[in-house]
C-alpha cells in the first residue's frame, strides 16, 4: 500500500526512465545454477558471515546458518553417509560396510526424495527417483547411475568415473561440479522406442558441467566437456557412432522451452481425450456399466485385470472432486490434485480418473502412487500416460516391477512452536511441522531455533505413529 | 508516475513452491530465483549507482545464496512479504558493499545509466542519464530510501524495517533525497522537468 506521497517533489517525473540495461551474456539459468551449487555447499564450507540483515526471519536464519557451521565437520566428512531413512532414502544394499570411509567402501541407494550422498570430500545431491551405486577405492570412485539425476561435486583430490550404462556413456571427472541426468537405461529406451516423439524428446543421458573439465566417453570416443557446456546422448544417437556434443546453455534453454511447450500441448490433448472418454462412457447409447469398459485397444496383448478399487463412500460428488483436482493441477498444486483424484476414484472407480491420478503421481515423481494407479488403467490409458512418467524419470519397469518386501517403518510426527529446524539422529531432515518415516526403535530428535537447541529421545515401534509436539523457548 | 510500477508486477511465488523451497527442493529454489532475480538485480544495480559495477552480479548471487540459506526461517505469515524480505537482504548487502573502502576508493566514471540503451528515445535517454547521475550523487543512506520507495514500492514502515531506521528518519531522508534529485534534474534537464511540472 502506498503511503501518502502528496508532497513528493518528484511527482510527474518519469523516474522509470532510469532502469538497468538488459542483462546480457549470462545464459538462462546460470544464476540459479551458481546459487544452487553454493547453497548446497556443505555446512563447513567457507562462507562469509551474514551481516545481520535484520528482521525476525533473517536473523533467525542467520543464527541457524551459524549453528550449522558449528556442526562437527570432521564427522560429516568422515562418514560417507547415505542420507538415510529419515530423508526417505531406501538403502538397497551395502556390500562391505554400512558407513564406508574415505579409504574404501561401496553402497547403493535409490532416493525416494531429494537426498545428499557424502563421499568423503566429494558428494552428490540426488534428485527424487535417482539411483546410484558406487564404490570408493582410495581416491578413485566408480559409480553407476542408471536412472535419475544427480549433481556431483568431485573434489580435486578425487576422481570419479560414472557409468551411465556401458552402451550409453561413461563420465570421468576430477575437481569438477557436474549434473548427470540419466533418463532411462537401454531396455527402457527400447520400451519407449515405440513412440518416436518421446524418443526424440528425451535424452538418455545429459551431462551439464558447471566447473572443471569432464571427459565423456561413448562408443570408443572421448569428448572433453567444458564448463557451461552440455553433453547429451539421445536414443537415435545409439544407432550412430558420432556423439552429439556441446549444446550451449542458450540452446539447451531453448530446447527445454520447446519441450515444455510440447508437454503443455500434450497435457491439453490428454485432457481433451480423457474428457471425451468420460463423455462417451456417460452417453445414453452405451449400456450403463458399474465398471469402466476400456476403449477397444489396438494392442493385441490382453490387459491385466484392473486391481480392486476402494469402495465408494456413501456421499461424494465425483464431478466436483474431479474438477477440484483439475484446478489444483492447473495451479501446480500436484499433491492436492492427487488427493482430489484419489477421492474421486474412491467415489467412482473410473479409468479416466485413475489416469488423472496416475499422471499427477508421475508429475510428483511419486512412484508408489503411480504403481497403485497403473494397475487400474486400461491398456489405452497406459499407452497414453506412460510417456509422462518417463519424462519424470519413472520408467515402466519401476511401475510394473513386483512389489519389493519393504522394511518395517514407524512414523514420527514432529511439530514445534515456533517452527524449527529438525535434526533426526543428527541429520537435518527439514523444518517443523513435518512427518517422517523412520526405522523402528529409538531416535534422537533435535529442534534448533537460532542458536537454541532442544533435544528429545523418542521411541517408535513398527507401524506406530509417534507425535512429538513441543513448545520451544 | 511512480517508477515502482514494475517493481511488484511479478506475481508472488505460490505458497506450495515457497514451502518446497523452504524444505530445500531444488526446482522450487530455481523457480524462486527466476521469479525474483530481476527486481533483486535492479535494486542492487540502482543502489550501487555506477560504483563497483563489477560487483553487481556477485551481489545478486550472494543475495540469493543468503536467501536460500535463510529461507527455512522465513515466516510467510510474518510482517514482511517474501519479496520485501529478499529486497531487504539485497539492500543491506549493497549498502555494506558501498561502505567498503574499495568501493569508495574506486569511483568509476558516472555510468550514465541508459546511455547505451538503443531502446530508449533520445529524450528519455537524457532523462535516464540525468536521473542516474542525480541518484549517484545522493548520500548512500538517502539513495537507499529513495530507491526502495520510488522503484520498489516499499512503504515507509517496510523501509524503516529494512534499513533499521525510525519512521521519521525514513520520511526526512526521503524528502531530502527527492528534493536533491529534483534540484539536480531541474539543472541538468530543465526542459524535461519543466515539461512535467
Amino acid at each position: 500500500m502506498r503511503d501518502d506521497d502528496d508532497d513528493n517533489a518528484l511527482a510527474g517525473i518519469d523516474l522509470g526512465a532510469w532502469a538497468p540495461p538488459p542483462r546480457a551474456g549470462a545464459p538462462a539459468g546460470a544464476l540459479a545454477d551458481a546459487v544452487v551449487a553454493r547453497a548446497r555447499e556443505p555446512a563447513g564450507a567457507p562462507a562469509r558471515e551474514p551481516d545481520g540483515y535484520g528482521g525476525r526471519a533473517a536473523s533467525t536464519a542467520g543464527a541457524a546458518g551459524a549453528a550449522r557451521r558449528r556442526w562437527p565437520i570432521a564427522a560429516a566428512v568422515a562418514a560417507v553417509a547415505v542420507a538415510v531413512a529419515a530423508a526417505g532414502v531406501l538403502v538397497l544394499s551395502r556390500r562391505e560396510t554400512p558407513t564406508p570411509t574415505v579409504a574404501s567402501g561401496s553402497g547403493a541407494l535409490v532416493a525416494a526424495r531429494a537426498a545428499h550422498l557424502a563421499l568423503g570430500p566429494s558428494s552428490a545431491e540426488l534428485d527424487p527417483g535417482a539411483e546410484v551405486r558406487w564404490r570408493r577405492e582410495g581416491r578413485r570412485i566408480t559409480a553407476v547411475q542408471p536412472r535419475g539425476a544427480a549433481l556431483w561435486r568431485i573434489a580435486a583430490e578425487d576422481t570419479i568415473v560414472i557409468d551411465a550404462g556401458a552402451a550409453v556413456a561413461s563420465v570421468e571427472a576430477s575437481g569438477a561440479s557436474l549434473r548427470v541426468e540419466a533418463k532411462m537405461n537401454l531396455s527402457d529406451a527400447r520400451i519407449i522406442g515405440a513412440s518416436a516423439a518421446t524418443a526424440a524428446a528425451v535424452a538418455l543421458l545429459t551431462v551439464i558441467v558447471y566447473q572443471g573439465h569432464v571427459r565423456v566417453t561413448r562408443g570408443g570416443q572421448t569428448a572433453l566437456v567444458e564448463p557451461g557446456s552440455t553433453f547429451e546422448v539421445r536414443p537415435r544417437d545409439l544407432a550412430q557412432d558420432a556423439p552429439t556434443v556441446g549444446a550451449s546453455a542458450p540452446e539447451l534453454a531453448q530446447m527445454r522451452e520447446e519441450i515444455r511447450e510440447l508437454q503443455e500441448r500434450l497435457s491439453d490433448a490428454e485432457e481433451a481425450l480423457t474428457e471425451r472418454e468420460a463423455q462417451e462412457q456417460k452417453a445414453p447409447s452405451k449400456a450403463p456399466s458399474p465398471s469402466p469398459s476400456p476403449s477397444p485397444s489396438p494392442s493385441p496383448s490382453p490387459s491385466p485385470a484392473p486391481a480392486p478399487a476402494p469402495p465408494a463412500p456413501s456421499a461424494c460428488n465425483v464431478d466436483d472432486l474431479t474438477d477440484k483436482g483439475k484446478e489444483a493441477f492447473a495451479a501446480g498444486q500436484f499433491a492436492a490434485a492427487l488427493r482430489y483424484f484419489e477421492l474421486a476414484y474412491a467415489c467412482k472407480a473410473e479409468s479416466h480418473i485413475a489416469e488423472k491420478a496416475f499422471v499427477v503421481a508421475c508429475n510428483l515423481q511419486n512412484v508408489p502412487k503411480a504403481r497403485v494407479f497403473w494397475k487400474r488403467l486400461s491398456t489405452l490409458s497406459r499407452q497414453r500416460a506412460i510417456a509422462i512418467c518417463v519424462r519424470n524419470g519413472i520408467t515402466e519397469d519401476m511401475i510394473t516391477a513386483p512389489d519389493a518386501p519393504t522394511a518395517p517403518t514407524a512414523t514420527l510426527r514432529l511439530t514445534s512452536r515456533p517452527p524449527a529446524e529438525v535434526f533426526l539422529d543428527d541429520k537435518a531432515v527439514g523444518v517443523s511441522p513435518l512427518e517422517i518415516d523412520v526405522t523402528p526403535g529409538r531416535h534422537k530428535v533435535r529442534f534448533e531455533v537460532g542458536e537454541d537447541k532442544y533435544t528429545f529421545a523418542v521411541s517408535a515401534k513398527a507401524g506406530e505413529t509417534v507425535t512429538l509436539d513441543k513448545q520451544l523457548q | 508516475m511512480p517508477a515502482s510500477a514494475a517493481a511488484r508486477t511479478a506475481a508472488p511465488l505460490d505458497e506450495l513452491t515457497l514451502r518446497r523451497a523452504q524444505r530445500g527442493d531444488e526446482r522450487a529454489w530455481r523457480a524462486l530465483i527466476e521469479r525474483y532475480q530481476q527486481p533483486v538485480h535492479a535494486l542492487i544495480w540502482r543502489l550501487m549507482a555506477g560504483r563497483a559495477r563489477h560487483r553487481v552480479e556477485d551481489l545478486v548471487q550472494e543475495t540469493f545464496v543468503r536467501v536460500l540459506r535463510a529461507l527455512p526461517g522465513f515466516d510467510p505469515a510474518g510482517p514482511a512479504s517474501l519479496s520485501t524480505w529478499m529486497l531487504t537482504i539485497a539492500a543491506r548487502l549493497a549498502l555494506n558493499e558501498l561502505r567498503r573502502p574499495e568501493a569508495a576508493a574506486l569511483p568509476e566514471e558516472p555510468e550514465g545509466p541508459g546511455s547505451d540503451r538503443a531502446d530508449l528515445g533520445a529524450e528519455r535517454r537524457r532523462l535516464a542519464q540525468a536521473i542516474g547521475a542525480g541518484v549517484a550523487a545522493l548520500p548512500d543512506a538517502q539513495r537507499a530510501v529513495l530507491v526502495l520507495r520510488e522503484y520498489h514500492d516499499l512503504d515507509y514502515a517496510e523501509i524503516a524495517e529494512a534499513l533499521e531506521l525510525d519512521l521519521g528518519t525514513v520520511k526526512s531522508r526521503l524528502a531530502r533525497a527527492r528534493a536533491a534529485l529534483r534540484a539536480h534534474l531541474s539543472a541538468a534537464v530543465p526542459d524535461l522537468v519543466k515539461e512535467v511540472s
